[in-house]
């Protein structure tokens, strides 16, 4: 299911109240793949995202979600078919936990659109196994559990609906790293399971590496829509000019080739740095010993077999 | 010297499960940057709201600046520590944004004609001052969470808690809201007490020192720079390294002196064949 975004402008208010927000956006979110959308703060990400599944209908344009079609002009009612198939996870999911159970919970969305409640139970637990709750967890209160615990159950609860496309909205915020890591894995698995993602995130480590695509927004306009590797061999001085951090991998391999190094494609992880790195420098023999009674960890120095890339 | 805060054998335990906190010890000393890191479910926010209060302890004693932690005392120590929550959503009730930042003052009985400077002065130290019209929910969340900042900031305490406040921001207001930490410690000096809760290895690494929770348990509590070295510990915790630590163990390497990554940059230009 394709999402296409056409023409859209969305202000909040009306008359002299009017706030402008998304003016003139054209924008496709391809099937299939994790698309990252970022900007600086009020730049207009969490409005662009509410248009995917009309909770937020286009003050001017429209909106093909699938075989639907969003104006200004759609009435309420026939908004509930998209909701099913676009799923939002919103800020501080947890926040919107209620029932008194995380099973109940978590079947509320599945029964909500109409499921037996058996079928609701067989969802609900499959989406909780997904974000590595088990049985135990089915008959307790949602709010006696961890903060990473709670986000688990509010993401389960959207997972539960199996919607197409999944929207999430700073889904990895307040996450301690281990949660974070676990959290890039489940998107990761839902794209492999043939889910569209769109994601918000401030963190250009999660973007760099998750997403295929990044879409990246200006004062409510599109500033760049590209692959995310493409993005990110911009020069320095574009993210500056967007108020956008530089992933820490990317920033350092910018650092360096400012410095003379020479690097022939855009390093994702450290690893991967560490190797380019590697080839460009002469160690000191002994070079732990010699830097500042430095130690030297139980790793080997990388070697590297990539061809295609040397300083000489 | 007196500390800060003085936690004694603290024990506590929600209801219905076993102690979180046993015998747990922690003092911060007057005018002191205190990381403490943890993952979630460590232990670390409850620690927040044990010292201000908002949960009782079952045995031990907290003591804010030489005052007992008591019924009695409570007030007076509210007045004294400041805290920031990590959903600013809880946080407001003005109807705009000026009017939230009052509502704290009013609290606390200031003079109304002294209020609109003070407003303006927290406002401004969060990068703010253009929203004070604006109604609260009109904001987006980084934006929120500058806000509830002010909302601290205006009452001048002595020890200011962050609680994963910098969560949400992003990383133009991240820094905003850290350079305006780092601003305020150098003003105040030892007068204004810094506990910032986080598992943001960048961010424990602008403290004085770090204290790292697992389970209700002290596991590290040390200087950055020593703490960072510990990196396979910190991951088994459920935490993370800066990336100039990881990257240096990319590279085969350990070296405390480059912590950041303009350090190890600096460094590794000279080495460059």
């Amino acid at each position: 299911m394709v999402i296409n975004i056409e023409g859209v402008d969305f202000a909040y208010g009306t008359g002299k109240q009017e706030v402008p927000v998304l003016k003139d956006i054209q924008l496709t979110i391809p099937e299939n793949q994790i698309t990252a959308i970022i900007g600086q703060t009020g730049s207009g990400k969490s409005t662009l995202v509410q248009q995917l599944n009309a909770l937020l209908k286009p003050t001017a344009g429209q909106v093909q979600i699938g075989q639907h079609l969003v104006t200004s002009q759609t009435k309420e009612k026939q908004l509930t078919a998209i909701r099913a198939e676009v799923g939002m996870v919103f800020q501080f999911p947890e926040a919107q936990l209620f029932a008194p159970t995380v099973i109940e919970d978590v079947m509320y969305g599945p029964l909500n659109f109409g499921a037996e409640p058996k079928d609701a139970r067989a969802a609900a637990e499959k989406a909780l196994t997904q974000v590595g709750l088990d049985a135990t967890f089915y008959d307790q209160s949602p709010f006696n559990l961890s903060g990473g615990q709670m986000r688990r159950v509010a993401l389960a609860g959207v997972l539960a609906m199996d919607p197409q496309t999944m929207v999430f909205d700073e889904p990895a915020a307040g996450l301690d790293p281990a949660g974070q890591e676990e959290l890039l894995q489940l998107l990761k698995d839902l794209r492999a399971a043939g889910k569209t993602i769109v994601l918000i995130s401030h963190q250009m480590e999660q973007v760099l590496a998750l997403a295929d695509r990044v879409v990246v927004m200006n004062d409510g306009q599109v500033a760049a829509d590209e692959t995310v590797t493409a993005l990110f061999e911009r020069p320095q001085s574009w993210f500056e000019a967007q108020h956008l951090d530089l992933p820490e991998t990317v920033a350092f391999q910018k650092q360096l080739a400012a410095a003379g190094f020479i690097f022939d494609h855009l390093a994702k992880t450290a690893d991967d740095l560490a190797e380019q790195i590697n080839d460009q420098i002469d160690w000191p023999k002994g070079n732990a010993e010699q830097k500042n009674g430095a130690l030297t960890s139980q790793s080997a120095q990388p070697t590297s077999d990539k061809g295609g890339f040397r300083h000489e | 010297m007196t500390d800060a805060i003085t936690i004694k054998k603290l024990t506590y335990a929600y209801p219905d499960q076993e102690a979180l906190f046993k015998d747990f010890n922690l003092s911060v000393a007057v005018g002191e940057w205190l990381a403490i890191v943890g993952h979630n479910g460590s232990g670390k926010s409850t620690l927040a709201k044990l010292i201000l209060g908002l949960l009782d302890f079952d045995e031990g004693q907290v003591t804010v600046f030489g005052q007992v932690l008591s019924e009695q005392s409570l007030s007076a120590i509210r007045r004294q520590v400041g805290m920031v929550f990590q959903n600013p959503d809880n946080q407001f009730v003005g109807a705009t944004v000026a009017d939230d930042v009052a509502f704290g003052l009013e609290n606390h009985q200031l003079p109304s004609i002294e209020m609109p400077a003070k407003i303006e002065r927290a406002l401004k130290q969060v990068g703010m001052a253009d929203f004070a019209d604006r109604e609260p929910h009109t904001l987006s969340g980084g934006q929120k969470q500058r806000v509830a900042m002010a909302s601290v900031l205006a009452l001048e305490p002595k020890v200011i808690i962050l609680d994963e406040a910098t969560a949400m921001l992003d990383p133009e207001g991240k820094q905003a809201l850290l350079q305006n930490l780092k601003e305020l410690k150098a003003r105040y000096q030892d007068e204004l007490t810094l506990i910032m809760i986080t598992h943001d290895m960048e961010e424990a690494a602008m403290a004085d020192r770090v204290a790292v929770i697992d389970d209700g348990r002290l596991v590290f509590d040390e200087k950055p720079e020593t703490l960072f070295l510990k990196g396979d510990r910190l991951r088994a915790l459920g935490l993370a390294q800066p990336f100039a630590m990881d990257l240096q163990k990319s590279l085969g390497i350990m070296n405390p002196s480059y912590l950041t990554t303009q350090e190890l940059a600096t460094w590794l230009s000279t080495l460059k064949a």
